[in-house]
């Protein structure tokens, strides 16, 4: 049986191959599948308004939130990619999972405060809004909200990710999978929305966590291989000679080449937090008490998680066949364990990349719910209740239409779709680096400032990316983006020490916790 | 050092950093 759905893996096809797998798949996903759609519907009996739907206000606790964020922030990426490319390339890409983390959740530390007291204090929905309100700009909400379109590319890339998942576990073809994905998506986020989001992030969070401890378990104890740790490493040596973990840096390599390649990849991640669907979590904090410990949880789980890279070593010191990198996290698996195990394995995938596309559907639909009508269109309209009865309503059929939306560009997604999907990202980190990353500690930052670090650090994402203005492309996304982080931030700084900072009184409504401000006044610093 | 030991070097002393920053600094302290 084992052997069978090895022969499957190895020449790149299904998982599953044989009825026992099949069986299995199918039992978990059944179990899985009806697990989300009932939180779903526990989301929709907590969604009240258009405000539990965009934001699932102060409802959870440190725990569940952080592992809903933990596992937001790792996606497919992190549970295929990274063990795909430390299965390509050895030891030396653990800079990545190493890094990647550090640099997010201590980033997220930046902002977590400003967040919770702006969403608590003016009924802030969107990271674009809060940006917009922060800075009484309604060119930075607006900009942001469009430059934010571009995590199109994000959702689709997890779609087509959790397709071939579905696909390989359970044998449908691969648009059949994708309109399954999109289904059971569709179904417990347009119930309710970010409760949602949170409560099946959790879930998902939790099976991450379980497979990435059982992963680093494996590679400690050199399990498949005699002689635990080291004889891991002499394994990978004989097989890459730059693969062993002596190599630090790989010389010429784009990404590992050197340290200062791997310092910017750190920095390339320090905004990582304000992205949308993952700065708008921190909103969903019962209590800003808790923000201390909610902290240190996702940053200690949130270290663990990409440690999934140590089963791509792992990997490769164990299998002998040539494989798809991607595909050695479940051929690593199969090669070890009985076929109800790679099953849950697969569970656990899936989770990585619902939990990522769940949170960006939500706020995608946002971004015309909140940022564009109820922010833009609808702000001097005086019949606030039907405003929001338009938001929640607008905020559902936006989650419909983005997933339909996505599920179309993935039937034929564009031949350089992480291409796309980094200008998104990275455009998108390079934009909010000076206003939200720096922009939430330093008082001094002024509305100048931040409209000409967030235009700035997009146009100078896409030009050093892509290489316009005669400008030498950097094709590695982490170092395009480092260098516009660092090159917005001296712009945000500069142009804010040049301009007139922001009124005391303004300045003290934005940063007093203990600021008595009323919550329903939303609209009045506008 | 190895790579695993410059990854548990930074993890753990970033972990150690941030938890002096969270819990011993008044960056996150709420009061009533």
């Amino acid at each position: 049986v084992q052997e069978d759905m090895k022969a499957f893996i190895l020449r790149g096809d299904a998982i599953m191959a044989n009825d026992s797998v099949v069986m299995w798949s199918w039992a978990m996903m059944i179990f899985f599948i009806g697990l989300m759609l009932y939180l779903g519907y526990r989301g929709m009996k907590k969604t009240k308004n258009a405000d539990d739907f965009a934001t699932a206000r102060s409802s959870y606790g440190p725990w569940v939130l952080g592992l809903a964020v933990v596992a937001t922030t790792a996606s497919g990426s992190t549970f295929m990619g990274i063990p795909g490319l430390a299965y390509s390339k050895g030891f030396a890409s653990l800079w990545y999972p190493i890094l990647y983390p550090i640099g997010i959740y201590g980033g997220m530390l930046l902002t977590a405060k400003l967040v919770k007291n702006m969403g608590d204090h003016f009924g802030n929905r969107t990271i674009p809004e809060l940006v917009g309100e922060r800075y009484q700009s309604d060119y930075l909400r607006i900009g942001m909200a469009i430059v934010s379109l571009l995590l199109l590319f994000y959702i689709t890339a997890q779609l087509v990710a959790a397709a071939v998942m579905f696909e390989t576990m359970m044998g449908l073809g691969y648009k059949t999978a994708l309109w399954l994905t999109a289904i059971v998506l569709g179904i417990y986020l347009t119930m309710g929305g970010s409760h949602s989001d949170i409560m099946t992030d959790a879930v998902q969070g939790l099976f991450m966590l379980g497979i990435a401890v059982m992963v680093v378990i494996m590679f400690v104890m050199g399990v498949g291989v005699d002689g635990g740790m080291s004889a891991v490493n002499a394994a990978v040596e004989a097989k890459n000679p730059t693969g062993g973990w002596d190599t630090l840096f790989i010389a010429g390599d784009p990404t590992y080449g050197g340290a200062w390649l791997v310092f910017l990849l750190l920095v390339a991640h320090i905004p990582f937090g304000v992205l949308p669907h993952l700065g708008n979590k921190f909103m969903a904090l019962k209590d800003p008490k808790q923000l201390r410990t909610f902290l240190m949880f996702i940053v200690i789980a949130g270290c663990i998680l990409p440690m999934m890279g140590l089963g791509g070593i792992l990997g490769l010191a164990v299998i002998d066949q040539e494989i798809k990198p991607d595909q050695v996290i479940p051929a690593l698996f199969v090669e070890l364990f009985p076929p109800y195990i790679a099953a849950f394995l697969a569970v656990g995938i899936l989770s990585a990349i619902l939990s990522t596309a769940d949170g960006l559907i939500v706020s995608f639909s946002q971004i015309f719910a909140n940022d564009l009508y109820r922010k833009t269109f609808a702000k001097n309209n005086p019949d606030k209740e039907k405003v929001e009865r338009n938001t929640l309503l607008i905020g559902r059929v936006a989650t419909v239409a983005t997933i339909i939306l996505s599920v179309l560009v993935a039937y034929n997604p564009p031949k350089f779709l992480a291409i796309f999907l980094w200008i998104g990202v990275g455009g998108i980190v390079a934009g909010l680096a000076g206003p939200l990353a720096i922009g939430a500690l330093w008082k001094r930052a002024t509305k100048p400032g931040a409209i000409a670090s967030f235009t700035f650090g997009v146009l100078a994402y896409a030009c050093i990316y892509q290489g316009y203005l005669g400008i030498t492309a950097i094709k590695n996304p982490f170092a395009a983006s480092g260098y516009s982080v660092i090159l917005a931030v001296i712009v945000m700084v500069v142009v804010s020490l040049l301009t007139k900072p922001m009124s005391e009184e303004h300045l003290a409504k934005m940063f007093n916790a203990s600021s008595n401000t009323a919550s329903d006044d939303k609209g009045a610093v506008l | 050092m190895n790579i695993i030991e410059w990854g548990l070097l930074l993890i753990v002393s970033s972990w150690a950093i941030l938890w002096f920053v969270i819990f011993k600094t008044d960056m996150f302290r709420f009061d009533d």
